[in-house]
């Protein structure tokens, strides 16, 4: 082992331009890829907010033609380093809202498909998900340090190309 | 702080233009707002869970051989229900079963009804009722609205218990 490897504090590798870019990008790509089924199977993805039992009647069909797009979107920008912050902040929102339901519906023992990333049956809810989805907002919650807190640089950006020197 | 805010709502309101504007276009695009419980409950009754119309419920409620059961909570039930019913709350399901089981069983037929066509209790209530062992259930979906529309009569008060 390299001495001034080990020599390094933790905050060297947590602020890593490479580490960051891979937490980016795996955040981004996870909500781009969750948003494709739903988009596709709008019923569907309806059906399954309906399951949840959580909204009234009336936002049910709002939300499942809303949402998709917005995971779609922040995924998106997050992946092409354009509105980064905004982004993780809506990202991190929606972990926090996807936990909550998926909690209340364990809780409640509802036996019901998770919908989270296909809108088809045999993605059963389970303490996994909720584990899974953590994981997640741990990463979001990451990132929103990263860049809102300790305001590091952003690189890999979109936003940058054509702005050197 | 404030352009973190600004760029979440503008991606908020972003989506939300797009998400709609797709809907709007697509071919298989859902509407905004849609009746759920009761698409729910006529897909059920697609499903194959027998169901009775109003004309049935009265061609049986006029021969004697079959008892209705209101799946609504007693409030509703004393309020007003098909004459001779009982009640099943279905959310008391376990706890009143017990106390109906033989009479239930002894009748020819059971139809269970609650509010109409918007509430789950009564195809609830029939799948329960199926699962405990009942053969002769079925649903009446128009329920105490469509018994009243059509100047059925109506019992108030607690209802008997009694066989």
């Amino acid at each position: 082992m390299n001495s001034t490897v080990e020599k390094r504090p933790l905050s060297f590798w947590l602020t890593h331009p490479y580490l960051v870019f891979s937490g980016r990008v795996l955040l981004g790509t996870v909500f781009v890829y969750a948003s494709l089924d739903k988009i596709r199977h709008p019923e569907l993805f309806a059906e399954a907010v309906y399951n949840y039992q959580l909204l009234p009647e009336v936002a049910v069909n709002l939300v499942a033609i809303w949402l998709p797009w917005l995971e779609l979107v922040s995924g998106g920008l997050l992946l092409l380093g354009l509105w980064v912050r905004g982004s993780i902040l809506v990202l991190s929102g929606l972990m926090v809202i996807f936990l909550g339901s998926l909690g209340i519906n364990l809780a409640r023992g509802l036996d019901i498909y998770c919908g989270c990333f296909s809108t088809h049956a045999a993605e059963p809810m389970t303490i996994l998900t909720l584990i899974r989805d953590a994981v997640f907002l741990i990463l979001a919650l990451y990132l929103f340090w990263l860049y809102q807190i300790r305001g590091i640089e952003n690189r890999f950006s979109l936003g940058r190309v054509g702005r050197r020197e | 702080m404030k352009r973190l805010l600004l760029q979440a709502l503008g991606i908020v309101i972003i989506s939300g233009i797009i998400g709609i504007g797709a809907n709007v276009f697509r071919a298989d695009g859902i509407p905004l707002v849609e009746r759920w419980q009761e698409k729910v409950l006529n897909e059920e009754l697609a499903a194959g869970l027998p169901a009775v119309s109003l004309a049935q419920a009265r061609e049986a409620f006029a021969s004697g051989d079959v008892l209705f059961v209101d799946a609504r909570d007693p409030v509703f039930f004393q309020l007003g229900h098909i004459p001779g019913a009982v009640n099943l709350p279905v959310k008391d399901f376990d706890l009143v079963f017990s106390e109906l089981e033989e009479r239930l069983l002894s009748v020819g037929m059971v139809i269970t009804y609650c509010d109409g066509a918007s509430c789950e209790m009564s195809v609830e209530l029939t799948e329960k009722l199926l699962m405990a062992g009942l053969d002769r259930v079925a649903v009446f979906t128009g329920g105490m609205q469509q018994w009243r529309a059509e100047g059925q009569p109506v019992e108030e008060g607690p209802g008997s218990t009694e066989q």
